[in-house]
């Protein structure tokens, strides 16, 4: 609720940062694929992208992909010399040269990154992706945005595209980036395209002022993410969208990993015991 | 927030460097004189810029170093907050004044200790003509007590203070306090001369005895018998330099103190989640009987409370929401501090969180007369990734969580 104060300082002439962080788990995408898969998702993400990138000629976009026991910058990286050779350079006419520049290295890095199964074989954790370091590394880099925009023309926010199921080991980094998140000003916007709801992701955009959606009709992606995501701070005060469902905020307790209601707080460190 | 975040970060004075480090070693005057100008060296072009940058490296470092090894912290604190409102508070050596800053750095404290310790609770007491009077009682809401530090009736100066006074008014309270808890007094102190009506000595070994830690803020000069009384409670005793110290001494008190041996068994203390519910018809709360739709059932009870955290008005049951008491986890488990990368084993050529890049080795080292004395890269000893000075700050203070070993298997 903290971020909603802060609104009143959002400017229609501000300029975005969109940090958007894919979860890539390949094993999640598989299964999903008869609905949505990877590479569908990605197209109509490119779309999106180049959508915000349209919008101002001064926003800004960062991808993060989070994926099983590695997270990675997509775009911007720091030196893409080494990939101009093996896309090709021809410049497209038709194309603004900016949003192929941005699709380029998404794509090239992410084909990188998928490449790579050695670091995926030896990680045991399948079911989840790497979501606490990939926020983590969002965060440190709208704080260096935001530091070198000294007049604070720079909005920051960020697009969880979501699709693994919430790793419980994870809890206690996605809540310290939810804070910090929190009180930089920075609303964290959940898109949950796959399984079951994650609770974690659903706190961090209810404590941010994020906006969390379920994607019931995944041929429909591209659409919801436009009229849900791209708004910018500035328009989101005059959208309406459908109320907030109930969070759940009941704790997990440390020693059988159960959601309680009522459990046991240790003064010194905090074990739960479960309930009575 | 993240406004005075950085303000406060830019701040950078060389003087004040200078005496902080005199200070471990003895009093000031009776140190060699130290010529503060003879730090700042120009480089070939004439220009302060790499020294001043040299400087403030240094500086963000040296806030970072801190304890990392995990000990008990007791996070259920209460605390009462002690402002001096004596005649002496009025003096202009601070800006605008000693009072001013105070009350707005004692707003700042309330919000951060409450951000930092969602669970524990604060009280304020002031003192002023040889009397002390109670603002507000012990309270988990942070802005009940902001509330009265604004109402400026009750901030008016008058007379001497009252150490002793103070100090036993919040006792009275304190000691009713359950053992679980930390029982905690921070003075801010602008008055050189105390007027008390016995024997401060008794008190001082009655807070000893009943566990009371006294910490005190002094704003004009070193007091023995606060020295003394912080000494024996096991608290923490400064005398501010400049505003910036002032805050820096503040803000010291925030994060939870270790728990002392006498009060180091783990009790454990019942708590109740509730869920929050929005109806579509108004019914009325149990803490205000006012009709609301939205508001959190009581696990134990099922009456609907207004706001959390808070005790249950109806079956006592304490109550709070998880996300509150996960704010005080990265207390339990601090990351370590990042160690500083040798010209020599620089290689890395960007920062692995925020992607900016490093200076290069060999353009800086050897053409500027100046050399900067670090290579910009700090690195993680668990997952071995380097991380620009910005985001090892930021790392540390804000997140408390390590891109590094978060992001790559390294670690696991």
């Amino acid at each position: 609720m903290n971020a909603l104060k802060d609104t009143a300082t959002v400017n229609e002439d501000d300029a975005n940062l969109l940090v958007l962080i894919i979860d890539t788990n390949p094993l999640i995408w598989t299964k999903s694929a008869k609905s949505l898969s990877l590479k569908e998702a990605l197209r109509h993400l490119l779309v999106f992208i180049n959508a915000h990138l349209a919008l101002k000629h001064d926003n800004e976009v960062a991808v993060i992909a989070s994926h099983i026991g590695v997270s990675k910058f997509l775009y911007p990286i720091p030196n893409p010399s080494r990939l101009s050779e093996n896309t090709d350079q021809a410049v497209d006419s038709n194309l603004y040269q900016r949003f192929k520049v941005v699709n380029d290295q998404v794509i090239s890095n992410m084909k990188d990154l998928f490449e790579d199964v050695s670091t995926l074989n030896s990680y045991p954790d399948k079911a989840s992706s790497m979501i606490a370091g990939a926020l983590s590394m969002a965060l440190c880099y709208t704080n260096r945005i935001m530091r070198a925009d000294e007049i604070g023309h720079i909005k920051p926010r960020i697009l969880i595209i979501s699709i693994s199921p919430d790793s419980p080991y994870q809890y206690i980094s996605i809540m310290n980036c939810i804070f910090s998140a929190q009180k930089l000003g920075i609303p964290i916007d959940v898109c949950k395209v796959h399984s079951e709801e994650t609770v974690f992701l659903k706190q961090a955009a209810h404590l941010t002022g994020g906006r969390y959606l379920k994607l019931q009709i995944p041929q429909g992606f591209l659409q919801f993410l436009m009229i849900t995501f791209l708004p910018d701070r500035f328009t989101r005060n005059y959208q309406c969208l459908p109320g907030e469902e109930k969070v759940d905020f009941s704790a997990s307790c440390f020693c059988h990993k159960k959601m309680i209601d009522i459990g046991f707080l240790s003064s010194i460190r905090t074990v739960f015991n479960l309930q009575i | 927030m993240s406004k005075q975040y950085k303000q406060t970060e830019e701040y950078i004075d060389v003087d004040d460097e200078i005496q902080n480090t005199a200070q471990q070693t003895g009093y000031s005057w009776e140190e060699e004189y130290k010529r503060s100008w003879d730090v700042l060296q120009e480089d070939e072009d004439g220009s302060l810029k790499r020294t001043v940058e040299n400087l403030q490296h240094r500086m963000k470092r040296k806030k970072l170093f801190r304890d990392t090894s995990t000990i008990r912290r007791g996070i259920i604190r209460h605390m009462f907050l002690i402002i001096d409102l004596s005649e002496a508070m009025m003096e202009k050596d601070l800006r605008p004044s000693r009072l001013e800053l105070t009350l707005s750095y004692a707003e700042q404290f309330i919000l951060e200790y409450f951000d930092q310790n969602p669970i524990s609770q604060l009280g304020i007491i002031v003192t002023k003509g040889g009397i002390a009077e109670k603002l507000t009682d012990l309270t988990g809401n942070p802005m009940d007590n902001i509330r009265v530090l604004k109402n400026k009736k009750n901030t008016d100066t008058d007379g001497e203070p009252s150490l002793q006074n103070s100090l036993q008014m919040a006792r009275s309270t304190l000691i009713h306090v359950p053992a679980h808890g930390s029982r905690e007094m921070l003075i801010i102190m602008g008055s050189l001369t105390t007027c008390d009506p016995g024997d401060i000595y008794d008190t001082i070994d009655s807070l000893v005895s009943e566990n009371i830690r006294v910490s005190v803020v002094g704003l004009a000069a070193e007091v023995q018998i606060c020295k003394l009384m912080c000494k024996k409670t096991k608290g923490t005793y400064g005398v501010v330099l400049n505003e910036a110290h002032f805050k820096d001494l503040l803000f010291e008190i925030i994060p939870p103190p270790p728990v002392s041996a006498a009060q180091n068994k783990a009790e454990l203390v019942i708590m109740g989640f509730p869920s929050s519910v929005t109806d579509s018809m108004p019914s009325l709360c149990a803490c205000h009987s006012k009709p609301t739709t939205s508001g959190y059932i009581c696990a134990r009870c099922n009456s609907k409370i207004c706001d959390l955290p808070t005790d249950c008005p109806v079956c006592e049951l304490t109550l709070v929401s998880s996300p509150h008491l996960a704010r005080s986890y990265h207390h339990l488990f601090p990351i370590d501090n990042f160690v500083e990368v040798p010209w020599n084993s620089a290689f890395a050529t960007h920062c692995f969180s925020c992607q900016m890049p490093f200076p290069n080795p060999t353009s800086t080292s050897l053409g500027a007369r100046v050399a900067p004395d670090t290579s910009g890269r700090y690195k993680c000893n668990k997952c071995n990734q380097y991380f620009c000075i910005d985001c090892d700050v930021f790392v540390h203070e804000v997140i408390h969580n390590c891109p590094g070993c978060l992001a790559t298997t390294s670690s696991h």
